[in-house]
């Protein structure tokens, strides 16, 4: 019971959290790249 | 074996990548990446570091919660301590004013990361503009 309870809470925890910050797209300048 | 296809492997190689282009007429590598990653601007400049080159301006588009620390505007990764700074970028101020007045929300930044001396000092992100 007390194992379910935990998976419950965790599974609520993880569906409140808003989104990450993650980068979705990087351009980098590299120079002396030939 | 060319300097384009060196930076193309070990970015390909780093997890959280999706894709990579180079563009060797522009200097630019275009890096894709996967949802859920954890992978950081000045990640990717040490890498390239290690491979040989200079990383110079960096054009980031980030997804995260915009949060005001001291008057400070930041962006958020939820659940972890990892903060990127924000600044205005002068030659397109509106994008910092208007995530200013977006304290709270979690949206999409593009904007210049210019890299330090140091390249593992995270330096701040000039906001460009918020996409919707």
């Amino acid at each position: 019971m007390q194992k379910r309870l935990l998976l419950l809470t965790c599974a609520a925890m993880t569906a409140a959290l808003p989104g990450r910050a993650e980068l979705l797209q990087v351009d980098l300048s590299i120079f002396g790249m030939d | 074996m060319t300097c384009a296809h060196v930076v193309n492997v070990a970015l390909k190689k780093t997890a959280g990548v999706d894709t990579v282009e180079v563009s060797l007429n522009k200097g630019l590598a275009t890096v894709k990446l996967k949802p859920g990653n954890t992978v950081s601007v000045p990640q990717l400049w040490e890498l390239i570091h290690q491979k040989g080159y200079t990383p110079k301006a960096t054009e980031v588009t980030v997804k995260g919660e915009l949060e005001s620390v001291s008057g400070k505007l930041q962006l958020k990764v939820t659940g972890t301590k990892d903060v990127l700074p924000l600044s205005a970028d002068a030659k397109a101020p509106a994008g910092f004013a208007e995530a200013k007045n977006r304290v709270g929300q979690t949206v999409t930044l593009q904007g210049v990361m210019l890299p330090d001396k140091n390249l593992k000092i995270v330096v701040p992100l000039q906001v460009g503009q918020v996409k919707k």
